[in-house]
């Protein structure tokens, strides 16, 4: 195997870059200053993309890249640590498009010997990439197209039956570009976000299959390893270790309902009257049958589950998450597990983003119930709030972009503007994204932080989890400087605290650790992950030096979306979370205090109305990507 | 008694943590097909079977070159990669698919118990894997 001469260890040094118009492939050195300022992952994808894309380029056209970006800790023991960045120019929000997932994909890419590929252009005809280890090559996918990913992922590996394939696709979704159509890896695990799958689609890209014999080698394994088993300790001996490992994220479902903020309705309330059928318990006593893991991940959170009664009797595979089962469920007023299972089920195998699709069917829905939409808009369908037939016909619909399905398939953003009559006032979304699970008026730092992601609203990029974990006033004190810090309820102070946890995110996206071993446990900080880079690469890092990395990611993006002129009075929340008082609950007369949030948070950040000033870039070396006037208009 | 590694499938989750443990004791590197230790998945039925070393020392019959023989201490698979040439006779031979030819250095590779002391068993997070004698491991798990 070809050890490359990257002077880093950690790295493949190699990328592949594809060119899909020109049926090309070629490999290309990884450039010392990108893994030096930006890490990989995450950070790799921006730095690429900026340089690399027109600003204004129709997002589904042949000019969009495709960025699949890995991380040094990928392939090694630091504990989860196998994920990947996908980013592209989103079709959904017009800004910065980014989605990450788990499973076993991301290793064997690097055991394959590369850390990106990069894809260009688009097929005359659906194709999939074939990478085996120095072997890469673009393969006819014309039996592909048309198939799930479940299908696409048995046809590919029966194929290619000896080579242990690990394998991304997208679903029919993708292929017919739903805005919000999710690439998939090992069935169930999702890219989901932001529509990478329709930009996938648009290229005419089926999969991306990849098995490599090679191996990561670490700069110093001694220390490498001793660290990783004292994080592990530090990972177990957490109290939250039992409920993330035992019943997966779906204790989630729990924490929002008691604290009033188990989004319902289209976030109408906070309250769901039929929380006994979707909480933590139910699941765990009736559909969970075991853990199916990420590869090299303590935690463990993922679930598979299985159906045993009822209409879905037989319906097994990966477990709905946490934010599936609030999309899916409470928030289109559906109560029952085994219905949202199923539903999620078909979003994996047809390729959507359970959160984007959730949250549609939840506002129509609202429409319906004000007499917006009729049963002669949705093609005969009872939008009724809790209608669990709706929601499975309607996933068919949306992912086949059939009749009222193709009207939802573009997003509550696009389908309020098209649909009209106020609908504008319940269409949730920010930057054209639609919202997460967990209702923000019970978590004021999450609030902030959807407002403020560059890639539209999105509770992972910031992961404030700090303010919901219980912790002790003195703990608020030293992180952020205030007892507030611990208090969900309360804005003070929130400003500090999902700034720090979204330049710190970025390096967690960019090392590609999973954010719940960061930001659950907080079993890895910065000093931890400064250690983990080090004793991986070689680099002479410091906590400080990281915590510039994510400032400099971050700002990247946002200059991203000010080229598309989508920075400034850009960072807003739907008025349903700042002007409506939940009606009831325990958070009962909450809203998310947006306003004095966002103006101690543009301080912090040195940004004017959520642009970053000139200064600032200098600062963080990256005033080269300053937005040019004409770039804006 | 034979102490051998015995997994609970039906706990295994699939995480290769195992495999990982396996190539950074043996190689200092990460890799799993570098790993004595493999992961059987079935993803659509969520199932996952660690596969490792019988000793049923079929192997040590098959190789021409005498290379291979039994740990006294431990009765694990010994094989003296200076008599090795990689022909891959003990790859055909074996019957449960646990002997290997190391990718880089094209040498046949098998679990050796870790001189007694078998990593994946140590650092199972699920605690799935046993190093124990077989009627030890049906107490255990009955």
């Amino acid at each position: 195997m070809n050890k490359s001469k990257f002077p880093y260890k950690g790295y493949c040094g190699k990328i592949i870059e594809v060119d899909l118009t020109e049926e090309k492939v070629e490999k290309k050195d990884l450039e010392v200053e990108v893994a030096e300022q930006y890490i990989g992952g995450r950070g790799l994808a921006i730095r690429y993309l900026i340089k690399n894309l027109k600003p204004k380029i129709d997002p589904l056209g042949e000019e969009n890249i495709l960025v699949i970006s890995t991380g040094p800790l990928t392939g090694t023991l630091a504990p989860s640590s196998a994920r990947y960045t996908i980013a592209t120019k989103s079709p959904l929000t017009g800004v910065i498009g980014y989605a990450n997932s788990g499973g076993h994909f991301a290793p064997e890419l690097k055991y394959a010997g590369y850390d990106a590929i990069i894809i260009k252009g688009k097929a005359k005809s659906p194709k999939y990439l074939l990478i085996q280890d120095e072997k890469v090559s673009i393969e006819d996918a014309s039996h592909l197209w048309g198939k799930d990913t479940w299908e696409t992922d048995k046809i590919l590996k029966s194929e290619y039956e000896s080579s242990n394939l690990q394998i991304l696709s997208i679903g029919q979704a993708g292929e017919n570009k739903v805005l919000y159509a999710a690439i998939m890896n090992n069935l169930s695990r999702a890219a989901a976000r932001t529509g990478v799958g329709a930009v996938m689609g648009s290229k005419n890209l089926k999969a991306i299959a990849v098995s490599g014999s090679g191996f990561v080698e670490v700069h110093n394994p001694e220390e490498f390893i001793e660290f990783t088993n004292k994080t592990l300790e530090k990972i177990y001996a957490d109290p939250a270790y039992p409920s993330l490992s035992d019943y997966g994220t779906s204790f989630l479902v729990d924490l929002a309902y008691l604290g009033g903020g188990l989004a319902t309705n289209n976030n109408q309330f906070g309250v769901f009257d039929l929380y006994d059928g979707i909480s933590a318990e139910t699941f765990y006593e009736k559909y969970k049958v075991k853990s199916d893991s990420c590869f090299a991940c303590p935690i463990h959170c993922g679930k598979y589950s299985r159906v045993e009664e009822g209409k879905y009797a037989g319906i097994e595979g990966g477990s709905p998450e946490y934010e599936s089962i609030v999309c899916l469920g409470s928030k289109c007023g559906i109560g029952d597990l085994a219905t949202i299972i199923y539903a999620n089920d078909l979003c994996n195998r047809y390729g959507l983003d359970t959160i984007s699709l959730g949250d549609t069917v939840a506002f129509a829905m609202e429409a319906y119930e004000k007499g917006v939409l009729t049963k002669k808009d949705t093609d005969g369908i009872d939008l009724t709030w809790g209608n669990q037939d709706a929601l499975i016909e309607l996933i068919h619909k949306i992912a086949k972009r059939e009749g009222f399905g193709d009207l939802l398939a573009d997003g509550t953003k696009i389908a309020s503007e098209k649909i009209n009559e106020g609908s504008e006032e319940y269409a949730l979304h920010v930057k054209g994204m639609e919202p997460p699970a967990y209702d923000v008026r019970t978590a004021k730092a999450f609030g902030l932080g959807w407002a403020t992601a560059n890639r539209g609203a999105d509770h992972l990029s910031a992961l404030p989890n700090f303010e919901l974990l219980g912790y002790p006033k003195e703990k608020g004190i030293e992180w952020f400087g205030s007892e507030k810090a611990v208090d969900p309820y309360a804005w003070e102070s929130k400003a500090r605290m999902t700034v720090w946890h979204e330049n710190f995110g970025a390096v967690v996206d960019s090392a590609e650790m999973c954010k719940y071993t960061c930001f659950s446990a907080y079993a890895v900080k910065p000093d931890d992950m400064t250690k983990f880079l080090s004793y991986a690469t070689g680099m002479e890092l410091t906590e400080e030096k990281i915590m510039e990395i994510g400032e400099r990611i971050y700002n990247l993006e946002r200059l991203f979306n000010e080229r598309e002129g989508k920075a400034k009075n850009s960072d807003y929340l739907p008025k349903r979370f700042t002007e409506e008082p939940l009606p009831s609950g325990p958070a009962k007369g909450q809203v998310v205090e947006l306003d004095k949030m966002l103006k101690e948070y543009y301080e912090i950040r040195e940004w004017v109305k959520g642009a970053p000033k000139k200064e600032k870039l200098k600062e963080l070396g990256i005033e080269q990507f300053a937005t040019k006037k004409e770039d804006e208009k | 008694m034979i102490k051998r590694i015995f997994a609970d499938t039906k706990r295994c989750n699939g995480c290769r943590i195992c495999e990982l443990r396996c190539s950074f004791e043996h190689d200092r590197v990460f890799g799993t097909k570098l790993s004595r230790i493999r992961i059987i998945m079935n993803e659509e039925k969520g199932e996952y079977r660690p596969n490792t070393c019988r000793l049923c020392y079929k192997c040590i019959k098959a190789c021409p070159e005498n290379a291979i023989s039994k740990n006294e201490k431990t009765g694990a698979i010994k094989i003296d990669h200076e008599l090795c040439t990689g022909c891959g006779k003990c790859v055909e031979a074996c019957p449960f698919n646990v002997m290997f030819l190391h990718p880089i250095k094209e040498k046949a590779i098998t679990c050796d118990l870790c001189e007694g002391d078998p990593q994946c068993v140590k650092y199972c997070p699920e605690k799935v894997l046993f190093y124990t004698t077989s009627q030890e491991f049906k107490k255990l798990t009955s």
